[in-house]
């Protein structure tokens, strides 16, 4: 038995004073409309199997290998939001850390067998399963394999910006296949259609929970698919109407619309307020004290609404540099040459001096949470392609500002691009900075000025790190330098509750046990890995992590919004050119014969010539 | 120098000769010591490290062997014998608590690769008064070839900076040495397969070792030809020794090869033998076919392409260092001895063979790196003992000289440019510089040929 798809909408407004964005918004039992504007939405729909397998592919047997796989894409990050915000004077505060997934900028497909199945199973059919999405041509040799999956990525939507074609027609046919009138599903193609085209993430994600244990039981097989518009994407996008539902067995809608309320929200705990309506609804219609209804409605029918706050803690946080955090930057260092060194420096405002320790000769970063109670760790991950490549060798000693976490897929030190199948590899490095003492922070997490801060000096050069990193020989070509791009890496703070050290404050007596205990329980049983809006992706880079873990990311500090290519480091690698082929062929094989000729002479004349012989010709030349 | 002090050096007694090469060896030891240091200063300063990239590969290859239990082969390019790696074990102790003896730990490779240059230089100061003991001819002039390998710079350079070179060297000297001077032919069969094992290219010798025990007492000059004499005779005195050190050889070679591939199957041949016959090796180096092999491979699906004549190099290769050269000095029978003893001139002869296959099996590879030419440097003292360049022919000799330093600093410029500038010099500048240093070394092999026909034959 299978149950509806669901169908959930989540809108954010800005936080404008005299936002009037949605003001025309309609809530109605027949239809819901959603005027273009200035805020985030993020469509959630739930498939059953028996909803979306046929549209993939005839043969639904084809997704019996597959435990999980998903296909993420996003052309936004939140460097350029947070840009495009200050661009406008808005507030930057939280960004858009309430609603978007954790989608690397990209396109990303990542796939995991159900157990038993070897990886050549796995993607032969995962190749047949999205072979009518398959945009960018997809092989399977192209996949690599790391700790949580296969993969496969690429960085190239900067020549769109949109999402690929194939994949989206494919998503309109599945969103709109819950549709049963024709007049409703024409309307909700044509309005998707125009969504997608200015969609900012997407993450599709198929999951066989039969691989687990519940074989035997109903099918469990589902597919979840996010869309999320970022704030101002969905400005010059024609009103979205959400038609009423039938059959709530078929179908089941949700919408949901809030502000963020700053006054009571912290980093970790956004506060949301708004309204709330299903359809089918639930709900008797609701009147203002004057008899009007609750919302202005050009309909017959009544409105259906609820007012609704409540609080989550978003897995992912961007560290809003307005709010006083860190940027980074990122560059290849020049002459780039042919072991290109990738360059992070951080920058903050000018109050904000970066701390460089004497001893260490290690940045001193404060960490985003409370250094009393959690362990937070400083990463960056790269996901490189397969031009460049890391020689994880190179990081066996103690040495360095970083240190090798892993690197997976096409790390052969010695194969040139073009005998390298694989799209590239995935690096997670561990950044070496200077740890804050515990004991400098309050139980409140705040800095405690030191009264000798001697082994700290005040830093110009914020150098994070720099990795080298190794270019492979490219094929010949009608230039003679290859022009590539790397995706700026993610630069984030991983932060965990420290059991340990809350039992120590314990004994330490700075808290009391039932106040550790509550912020155990508050932190284990609230919302970060129960968040309705980012449910973690155990097959990305999120899988690495555990499932309590909180993600800060840094802001990268980008010239020139404008440009997309402004999200990537640029780098030239040298070539042959391939016009210069025929001639080289030619001048090496008469060298080389010329070369055995004049040795065969010499031998010829060893062989033959008496001393004499010799002795009156060199008389002959010397005369 | 005074004329009276060079005298005196000339005139020197074997005790003082001695003297002499205790000196020279240990200054060549100093030396030795000062690079090394140097080198482990700049490691911990200077962003560009002293160390060599091979040494890292070989310490984490025995880490590898030490530590976890695993293979050599685990770290990616070890392309070499398991045995290196076992030699280098005591470079994977670690001694946290002791910064400086866990520094001497990893530089336990460094000392034995030393060690090995500095034997390497012993032995031949020893082959070369070998040739000299019986003339009262002074050490001096062997002194100066000697100091050619034992002061070199390069030679020094290289092995301080833990390649591994000079364990191949030691290994190669050792074998001559005892089939020349100790004339023990298993012995030295068994250094032969152990550097054949080591490195597959020393091959090249065996023909030239072979026409050497079946000619190594024989003069035929002047005497008509006979194939009685000339070929059955020599054969049939000689067979013995031939089929001692053939059969030595070849179950040493193969008792190591089967041990190694007993343990690490065929993970070993391919590493260490099969991929040097399969590799192109695209990445930029001295190497004539360097450039084609970069731009065949990457236009391997184009239609366009005519025949890959890279697949034949090796053709050329052979022909010249391991059948003309051995042939041309060790079976032309125009030989004429420079001294009383036949047989020494034909270990000298021997010697220079080794020196001018080497040449020109390097000068003909698909792949050259620098440290290739200490294959033949080894035996360039040798050479230049007889050699007309050093004499009479000066100033050929000094050219000689130049053109191979100006060919590899010209190509050193342009491969900077590309590496480290990232400049697309890959077409012309780079590839004329191949061809000009190829060019240049193959004069070169033809001046020498010249060169040891005129003295000997």
């Amino acid at each position: 038995m299978s149950g509806p798809i669901k169908h959930r909408i989540t809108v954010i407004s800005s936080n404008k004073v005299d936002n009037t964005d949605l003001d025309s918004l309609h809530l109605s039992r027949a239809k819901w409309v959603l005027p273009k504007g200035d805020y985030q939405r993020q469509d959630k729909f739930s498939f059953p199997f028996d909803k979306f397998a046929s549209l993939f592919i005839e043969d639904t047997t084809k997704f019996d290998n597959i435990a999980e796989f998903a296909i993420q894409w996003g052309v936004f990050n939140n460097s350029l939001v947070a840009k495009q915000l200050e661009q406008r004077n808005q507030d930057l505060k939280n960004l858009n850390n309430a609603l978007s997934k954790y989608v690397e900028p990209g396109y990303s497909v990542f796939a995991k067998p159900i157990q038993g199945a070897t990886g050549d199973t796995l993607l032969t059919d995962l190749m047949d399963v999205i072979g009518n999405i398959n945009d960018y041509g997809i092989e399977a040799s192209q996949f690599i394999r790391n700790p949580m999956s296969w993969n496969y990525f690429n960085n190239d939507y900067h020549s769109t910006s949109q999402l690929p074609p194939k994949l989206a027609s494919f998503l309109e046919e599945l969103i709109c296949s819950a549709e049963i009138s024709s007049e409703h599903k024409e309307t909700c193609k044509a309005d998707y259609s125009s969504l997608l085209k200015h969609l900012s993430s997407l993450s599709l994600e198929f999951n066989n929970k039969l691989s687990s244990s519940n074989k035997g039981a109903d099918d469990l097989r589902d597919l979840t698919i996010t869309l999320y518009w970022n704030t101002g994407a969905l400005q010059n996008v024609p009103s979205t109407t959400i038609h009423k539902v039938d059959n709530n067995e078929r179908l089941t809608r949700e919408i949901g619309m809030f502000e963020i309320d700053h006054r009571a929200s912290t980093l970790n705990d956004l506060n949301l307020f708004g309204i709330s309506a299903q359809l089918p609804s639930k709900l008797e219609p609701k009147f203002n004290h004057d008899g009007t209804p609750l919302f202005n409605s050009e309909d017959d029918d009544t409105l259906v609404a609820q007012k609704t706050m409540f609080y989550v803690s978003p897995r992912h946080i961007t560290l809003d540099p307005s709010g006083g955090h860190l940027v980074y930057s990122s560059k290849f260092q020049t002459p780039i040459g042919l072991h290109p060194q990738h360059q992070v420096t951080i920058a903050g405002n000018k109050q904000d001096s970066i701390k460089r320790n004497t001893t260490s000769g290690k940045l001193a970063l404060e960490p985003p949470m409370n250094p009393k109670m959690f362990d937070c760790e400083l990463f960056s991950y790269y996901r490189l392609p397969n031009t460049l490549f890391l020689d994880r060798n190179e990081f066996t000693s103690d040495n360095g500002d970083v240190e090798l976490v892993g690197v997976w897929g096409a790390t052969d030190l010695e194969a040139p691009s073009y005998k390298t199948p694989e799209w590239g590899s995935d690096a997670l490095l561990r950044v070496k900075v200077q740890p804050r003492d515990p004991d400098q922070f309050d139980i409140n997490g705040e800095l405690q000025p030191l009264v000798n801060d001697d082994d700290d000096d005040d830093d110009d050069d914020a150098t994070l790190y720099s990795l080298k990193l190794h270019s492979r020989y490219q094929s010949v070509d009608t230039t003679p330098y290859y022009n590539g791009s790397i995706a700026k890496p993610d630069v984030f703070w991983a932060c965990e509750l420290s059991e340990h050290r809350l039992d120590s404050l314990v004994d330490e007596g700075l808290i009391k046990a039932n106040e550790a205990e509550n912020i155990k329980n508050q932190y284990d049983n609230d919302l970060i890995y129960k968040n309705p809006l980012d449910t973690k992706l155990g097959v990305s880079m999120e899988g690495i992590f555990t499932d309590n873990t909180v993600f800060y990311h840094f802001v990268a500090n980008v010239s020139d919004i404008s440009d997309n290519a402004s999200f990537q480091d640029n780098f030239t690698i040298p070539r042959g050119k391939k016009e210069d082929f025929f001639i080289i062929q030619v001048a090496t094989l008469v060298v080389v014969v010329s070369s055995l000729l004049y040795l065969l002479r010499k031998a010829v004349n060893g062989f033959t010539a008496t001393k004499n012989q010799k002795k009156s010709k060199d008389d002959k030349k010397n005369q | 120098m005074t004329s009276h002090e060079n005298r005196s050096i000339k005139e020197t007694n074997p005790v003082s000769r001695k003297n002499h090469n205790l000196l020279l060896i240990v200054v060549a030891f100093l030396l030795r010591i000062g690079f090394f240091l140097f080198g482990l200063y700049q490691d911990a300063t200077m962003e560009v490290k002293y160390t060599d990239i091979d040494y890292v590969v070989f310490t984490d290859a025995a880490r590898y062997v030490y530590k976890y239990n695993r293979s050599p082969y685990s770290r990616e390019t070890y392309r070499y014998t398991p045995l290196l790696a076992y030699l280098l074990v005591p470079t994977a102790i670690e001694v946290p608590e002791n910064e400086i003896l866990e520094l001497i730990c990893f530089s336990f490779g460094k000392f034995v690769f030393i060690i090995s240059d500095l034997i390497t230089g012993i032995l031949i100061l020893k082959l070369l008064d070998y040739f000299n003991r019986d003339a009262k001819k002074s050490n001096y002039k062997n002194l100066v070839l000697s100091a050619i390998w034992l002061l070199n710079p390069m030679v020094i350079t290289i092995s301080t900076r833990g390649s591994s070179e000079s364990f191949l060297t030691v290994l190669l000297t050792s074998f001559l040495y005892f089939l020349i001077v100790k004339q023990n032919i298993i012995v030295s069969a068994i250094f032969f397969a152990i550097s054949i094992h080591y490195k597959l290219y020393p091959i090249i010798y065996f023909p030239t070792v072979i026409l050497y025990l079946v000619y190594k007492d024989i003069n035929l000059n002047g005497e008509k030809f006979n194939f009685q004499a000339f070929i059955v005779n020599p054969i049939l005195k000689s067979i013995s020794k031939v089929l001692l050190f053939t059969i030595t050889t070849l179950l040493v070679f193969f008792a190591l090869g089967a041990a190694m591939y007993q343990t690490y199957g065929y993970e070993f041949l391919y590493n260490s033998y099969l991929y040097h016959f399969i590799r192109t090796d695209h990445r930029h180096n001295f190497s004539i076919y360097n450039m084609s092999l970069y731009f065949k491979s990457s236009l391997e699906s184009d239609s366009i392409i005519s025949i890959d004549f890279t697949k034949f190099a090796f053709i050329p290769q052979f022909l010249v260092s391991a059948i003309i050269i051995p042939l041309l000095f060790n079976f032309n029978f125009k030989f004429q001895s420079q001294s009383k003893s036949i047989n020494k001139d034909k270990a000298m002869l021997l010697l220079i063979s080794f020196f001018l296959q080497t040449f020109a099996f390097v000068n003909y590879n698909k792949v050259i790196t620098s440290q290739y030419f200490i294959w033949y440097m080894v035996f360039l003292p040798f050479y230049l003992e007889s050699s007309t360049l050093l004499k009479g022919k000066k100033l050929l000799g000094l050219v000689c000289l130049m053109v191979w330093i100006l060919g590899q600093a010209l190509w050193l410029l342009n491969a900077y440019n590309l590496e480290f500038l990232g400049i697309s010099t890959f077409y012309p500048w780079l590839f004329v510089s191949s061809a000009l240093f190829f060019v240049g070394n193959t004069w070169m092999l033809g001046v020498f040929i010249d060169d040891v026909l005129s003295v000997y034959f």
